[in-house]
């Protein structure tokens, strides 16, 4: 097993570049899916991939692994870097800031837990009725609010938000045992 | 409706960045005097970064991680540059002080090294205590795991598979899973060939009657070798077989690839 992420992003405030290559090495697909998921577009998503290295480079003195989970804080951050520059607009550092706070009951850093709990969540995803998991993918990965999302596809704004709800219930039924433990 | 009802409502929606700015801004208000939909918040939010880290891992080219260190680099000389401009600005004012002043200025100065010195060896020694306890807090997950490994590994009561595969040539896959009823399922595999990219293997537990349930995914490392951690929790039957078979990456809510290797108790 490697480094823990909390000793790498304590060697990044010390200014260790290995401990960045390291962490990247380790997240680095993780993040770059995020970005061209929500780009679909390889040039953009490689710039959005850097950025966010690079700005775990400038802000690692402000994580606290004591209350967010490394890779939550990449892939949240990755997204919503991503939506912004989908939208063009200018980054939200309270977003970011947000995301920092974001804490997982299972860490990612060893590989085959990682794959093993990433398949569980594309299992929840697959099983999610196809109305609910469209209107999710939408919503998250293209950064529609629930108003966007109703002109989008012609459904009232209630039945938009009653699925929107029902799609964060069932991730809750899957993970909510894990989830109790993420709450402050 | 009752105020708080609806706010409560919303918060799933505002953790997955939903609501508009003005429904927004509201909700939040109300979160910072709502203890109970503020827990809740809290907790779609780490459901919501599920969904993110749901994309399908891709490989970006080689560049950018060359790039990402060269623009460190960079970063890295620019600031030094700049840290040496105001120290040459000091001395050059310094000379405009006069004699008469020059006591305080030494006295100053003096004082503000001191201080800044002070700082500095503060700020240190906060970040190696810092550095201290996340190695250690690193160093008891690690032990925790390794010891929830050998349990199971000394447990009089665990069974030991051996997963064998008849087709490949020497040295072929296999592969041993220790389960244990009370304490979960351990997989050990070695000689596994390398994989086409966006492949992985699927260990497969499979049941009395036959219904296989995914016990994991996972990629081999350099020397052919992986293996599979399974807590108790996370089980939900009593297998009485065990597979792997190659699928694509995230792996089948059924096996669809061909198998690598199998074993029976």
């Amino acid at each position: 097993m490697g480094t823990p992420d909390h000793s790498l992003v304590m060697r990044i405030v010390g200014r260790d570049e290995s401990a960045l290559a390291e962490l990247y090495d380790r997240y680095g697909s993780l993040v770059y899916g995020v970005a061209l998921r929500v780009l679909r577009d390889v040039s953009a998503a490689e710039e959005v991939l850097q950025d966010i290295f690079h700005r775990l480079w400038n802000v690692a003195g402000r994580f606290d692994p004591a209350r967010g989970s490394l890779p939550a804080w990449l892939a949240v951050t990755a997204r919503h870097r991503a939506i912004d520059r989908l939208r063009q607009r200018e980054p939200a550092t309270d977003s970011e800031t947000a995301a920092a706070e974001i804490s997982l009951p299972f860490d990612l850093e060893e590989q085959v837990f990682r794959g093993h709990m990433l398949e569980r969540i594309r299992a929840a995803l697959a099983r999610m009725p196809e109305s609910q998991r469209k209107l999710v993918e939408l919503a998250y990965f293209e950064g529609l609010t629930h108003t966007e999302l109703a002109e989008r596809t012609g459904e009232p704004l209630g039945t938009i938000k009653g699925r929107l709800r029902a799609a964060v219930a069932s991730l809750r039924k899957e993970f909510g045992g894990l989830a109790d433990s993420a709450r402050k | 409706m009752n105020a708080h009802i609806q706010f409560a409502e919303d918060v799933d929606l505002l953790a997955l960045g939903l609501l508009g700015e003005e429904d927004c801004a509201a909700l939040r208000g109300h979160l910072e005097t709502c203890a109970e939909c503020r827990a809740r918040f809290h907790e779609a939010r780490a459901l919501a970064a599920l969904l993110a880290l749901s994309s399908p891992p891709a490989e970006p080219s080689a560049g950018v991680r060359k790039q990402l260190l060269e623009r460190l680099r960079a970063g890295r000389e620019n600031a030094t540059r700049d840290a040496r401009a105001p120290k040459q600005e000091e001395s050059r004012r310094a000379g405009f002080w006069g004699w008469t002043n020059l006591g305080w200025a030494v006295a100053a100065v003096i004082l503000v090294a001191g201080a800044a010195l002070m700082m500095e060896e503060n700020r240190r020694v906060q970040g190696q205590v810092q550095s201290l306890q996340a190695e250690i807090a690193g160093k008891q997950q690690e032990l925790d795991r390794t010891r929830a490994v050998l349990d199971l590994l000394r447990s009089t009561d665990t069974v030991h598979v051996h997963l064998i595969s008849g087709s490949e040539p020497w040295p072929w896959p296999e592969g041993r899973v220790y389960y244990h009823p009370k304490k979960g399922l351990l997989f050990v595999g070695s000689h596994l060939p390398p994989l086409d990219p966006g492949m992985s293997y699927q260990l497969w537990c499979v049941s009395e009657g036959g219904t296989p349930a995914s016990a994991g995914v996972f990629r081999p490392d350099a020397k052919g070798n992986a293996a599979v951690m399974m807590p108790l929790a996370k089980m939900a039957m009593s297998p009485k077989a065990f597979a792997v078979t190659v699928e694509a990456d995230g792996g089948a809510q059924a096996p669809t690839g061909p198998q690598v290797m199998v074993g029976e108790q």
